[in-house]
């Protein structure tokens, strides 16, 4: 196999970085010299001990050869920081990586990505907000990264994907390995436009530190990056201190100051990252031609009369029981129930909470 | 001797005991054969003081045999017919009437309340037998048409009886009036949840099963009780059954036509729930029968446990087998199920922040769907008012209980006219067949669920599901075909529907 290949496949299963291959470099020394040293051990002084212990393991058990067929069995491909099409915007990383796993048909990136991350345990504005972003994302054909986790970055994705678009989930577990198991369908909706990515070897099971550590990417291949929900303590936040330090421009959903879910995102804005306080603005600053597609009203499906009653009174007062509807709108709880099915059939509200009904707002 | 009867219980028949005694010159010695249990085995013990209360010595060794010698016998209810064999050899008393003695003992020679006295009525109508039961036992015998019994407070009374000194109260038949007395908890004195007292309107119209899901404190036990308050009342056949069920139990006596709650927790044993034990007896399915099973924690339940549910639901009766025998019990209960959104019970609460973990919700999520939920039509959520909202529904009292139940019966007879020739009750009974065919649709209504069906996920299942709730929501409304309207009222309470808010 081509020693190149197999070299970066080496140094990235031992853990090294772009950082270490940039000090492995200028000595010169060949990949076969890294692995079989003669008697004097020049890659000793590029790299730690136990990473060359790691490689030199690997490269005995013909770990890449092994690692190669895997990645063709799972009709995954790899792409090495030396190949035409391995992403322009990882090289602001001094630690990127040499290897990206990749499945699924969209690839290269699109010239613009947006990162969209967020908490977990999202609240179902948060949420709701999410899949909007994910949305007008795909309505506007901007890609969108994400981490396809639960909560936040899973209905982003989501979003995009039912919409069209191509979104990238950045993974921190092996390409094969689907964490967690309930975005299974999620995931084959993303690989039809978009595509997974990640840097960890084939079968590697989501250690707590790959989280931190894959957010790089997914800042780093973002030129924006929305923080849709966020605790102040938050993988999010990493993303976000992360696309900062890259030169990214953050913006953050504004939320409840009285909810902890938002403490996070609500101090970035306060440290002057952008609001994002509708689909519009952040669209219009990517350059996407909003007045021409951002046309709210023409979205909207028909309404009868009794419908409307219920959709405005819920776009004036979020989070209403059947028994406010009824007494508001004065409609039996039978009629309510009724108008909520065709009303939510058609997207336009949703349950925010156990038996509590929201609007789906001008997100 | 053949005049003299007992009785041991087969799930809720009766099964004849002759009970012969003898008593022979030797050691001072009692013995029962006859394949007694310990409570017969130990009756020797209080018919030996019973008797000496009423001046019956026993002397010399007494044998006691209960035939037919090969079925086991069980309980207390023994106890009488033995005295009165051992009263009758000892030549206090003759019994040329062949009766049936049912009761417990007391050492004083009173008589206790047994279990079983109900269907022992309706055995001793059946053999033309008449029959002796403990005054306690005397209201629920009174509700038996046709029964010839006595009141027997104790053993000295029995005696003057059948000596013809002194006779005992015959026990006069009773009726249980229609009086619908007011609902507890009544309808109206619950304020708000007017989406959960809907659904529970149509889960009473058309016996649907129904799940709530909320958070602690939002009403789910309050609703599910207020249920049987909006069910008509028991008629007499049902009546019958449920007192059947409940003296086989040994529950108390209720002189009322309220149907049964029977609440079950979610660490009861299957046996529990279903029936069994040696004596073989009727499991909360069976003995909320005619009325309602609510199972509070749903998704805490053994799998297997909701699986053993699952078929005696479905065909209304459950068959316990042991290997002392099998015997065949109904199981006709409306179930409700509740439960809370997630383990801690506050996802999704206004202003309480859940503390669970996004795996721990969707094993939660993953509990609640699958086929555990195949037998429930109905998924409201319900929401926990908060204290404003509570207010500010104020004292507007919705409808009462009463009202609502008067449209569920005219509901439910629309259903049972209609579903006469097939030999079905209600919508929920009717399979995917005869659904298509015979729920009478509008033409226009095929066209709405299409356009539905692209907008919202239903499996074949879910659909068959909505179209049965359907069928109900347009009797309650007094339409003969099924109208759109009707169809999307129905797909609100589609599985999935509640819990939507925590989707990814």
């Amino acid at each position: 196999m081509d020693e190149r290949l197999k070299l970066m496949l080496l140094l990235n299963r031992a853990g090294a970085n772009a950082s270490a291959l940039a000090s492995l470099m200028p000595l010169g020394i060949s990949p076969r010299e890294l692995w079989s040293p003669g008697s004097v051990d020049a890659a000793a002084l590029a790299l730690s001990e136990k990473t060359l212990a790691r490689l030199r393991q690997a490269e005995a058990e013909s770990w890449a050869e092994r690692e190669l067929e895997r990645a063709e069995r799972l009709g995954a491909a790899i792409v090495t920081i030396e190949d035409n099409d391995y992403p322009s915007p990882l090289f602001d990383l001094k630690d990127a990586p040499l290897v990206l796993y990749r499945r699924g048909g969209g690839w290269p990136l699109p010239e613009l990505c947006v990162g969209v991350v967020g908490t977990r345990r999202a609240s179902a504005y948060g949420k709701e907000t999410a899949r909007a972003v994910g949305a007008d994302c795909a309505k506007y054909g901007v890609g969108l990264i994400s981490g396809g986790a639960w909560g936040v970055d899973g209905c982003a994705q989501d979003g995009c994907a039912s919409g069209g678009g191509s979104t990238f989930a950045v993974l921190g577990t092996g390409i094969d390995v689907v964490y967690p198991a309930a975005n299974r369908s999620l995931f084959e909706r993303i690989c039809e436009r978009g595509a997974l990515i990640s840097e960890f070897p084939i079968g590697e099971s989501g250690e707590p530190w790959h989280f931190p550590q894959r957010n790089r990417i997914v800042a780093a291949l973002s030129r924006k990056l929305v923080v849709v929900e966020a605790p102040v303590k938050s993988g999010s936040m990493i993303t976000a201190r992360l696309a900062l330090e890259l030169g990214r421009e953050v913006w953050a959903v504004p939320g409840r100051i009285t909810e902890a879910g938002f403490e996070g995102s609500n101090r970035l804005i306060f440290d002057g990252a952008y609001p994002y306080i509708n689909g519009k603005e952040f669209f219009a600053s990517c350059g996407a031609d909003t007045e021409k597609n951002g046309e709210r009203a023409s979205d909207m499906p028909p309404l009868s009369a009794e419908e409307e009653r219920i959709f405005r009174y819920l776009t004036e007062n979020e989070g209403q029981t059947i028994d406010k509807l009824s007494v508001a709108v004065k409609m039996s709880a039978a009629d309510i129930l009724k108008n909520i099915t065709l009303l939510s059939s058609k997207g336009v509200i949703f349950m925010s909470s156990p038996g509590r009904y929201s609007a789906k707002g001008n997100l | 001797m053949k005049n003299i009867s007992g009785l041991t219980l087969r799930g809720m028949n009766g099964a004849a005991v002759e009970v012969e005694a003898e008593i022979t010159g030797g050691m001072p010695v009692i013995s029962v054969v006859g394949l007694p249990d310990a409570a017969v085995r130990e009756a020797r013990e209080r018919v030996r003081a019973a008797l000496r209360s009423v001046g019956v010595s026993l002397k010399g060794r007494v044998s006691i045999n209960l035939a037919p010698a090969d079925i086991p016998k069980e309980g207390a209810l023994l106890d009488l017919p033995i005295a009165v064999a051992l009263a009758e050899k000892a030549g206090r008393v003759k019994c040329e009437i062949p009766s049936l003695y049912i009761g417990e003992l007391a050492l004083d020679g009173r008589l206790r309340r047994v279990r079983g006295a109900v269907p022992a009525a309706f055995f001793a109508r059946e053999k033309g037998l008449e029959l002796f039961v403990p005054s306690e036992n005397a209201d629920e015998v009174s509700l038996v048409d046709g029964a010839r019994a006595w009141s027997v407070p104790d053993l000295q009374s029995l005696i003057l009886h059948l000596r013809g000194e002194k006779p005992l109260d015959k026990i006069a038949r009773s009726e249980v009036s229609y009086d619908e007395g007011a609902a507890d908890p009544d309808f109206s004195e619950i304020k708000g949840q007017s989406a959960a007292k809907r659904a529970l309107e149509i889960a009473a119209a058309g016996h649907h099963n129904i799940l709530f899901i909320g958070s602690p404190g939002s009403g789910k036990t309050l609703l599910a009780r207020a249920l049987k308050g909006i069910l008509p009342p028991l008629a007499d056949d049902e009546l019958m059954e449920v007192m059947l069920l409940r003296s086989t139990a040994g529950l108390p006596f209720e002189l009322s036509r309220e149907r049964p709650f029977r609440t079950v927790h979610h660490t009861a044993t299957s046996a529990a729930i279903c029936g069994g034990g040696s004596g073989l007896r009727p499991g909360e399915i069976s003995l909320a029968s005619r009325g309602v099973l609510f199972l509070d924690e749903f998704p805490e339940f053994q799998r297997d446990v909701i699986e053993a549910l699952r078929q005696p639901l479905e065909d209304g009766s459950i068959t316990v087998s042991r290997v002392s025998g099998s015997v065949v019990y109904p199981a006709k209960a409306l179930v409700v199920a509740a439960c809370n959104p997630c383990p801690c019970g506050f996802a999704g609460d206004t202003d309480r922040q859940c503390i669970c973990s996004p795996s721990a919700l969707e094993r939660y999520r993953r509990k609640l769907s699958g086929p555990i939920l195949d037998r429930i039509d109905l998924h409201v959520p319900v929401p926990r008012l908060t204290p404003e909202e509570l207010v500010s529904l104020g004292g507007a009292s919705g409808e009462s209980s009463a009202d609502i139940r008067g449209r569920v019966v005219r509901a439910r007879g629309i259903q049972l006219e209609r579903w006469k020739k097939f030999g079905f009750h209600y919508n929920s009974e009717i399979p995917e067949k005869f659904l298509r065919r015979s729920a009478a649709m509008k033409p226009e209504v095929r066209a709405f669920i299409l356009e539905l069906l692209k907008r919202v996920k239903l499996s074949g299942r879910g659909l068959s599901r909505v179209l049965r709730l359907s069928r109900t929501i347009a009797d309650l409304d007094g339409a003969p075909q099924i109208e759109p309207r009707h169809v999307a009222e129905a797909a609100s309470y589609r599985e999935g529907e509640a819990t939507s808010w925590m989707n990814v």
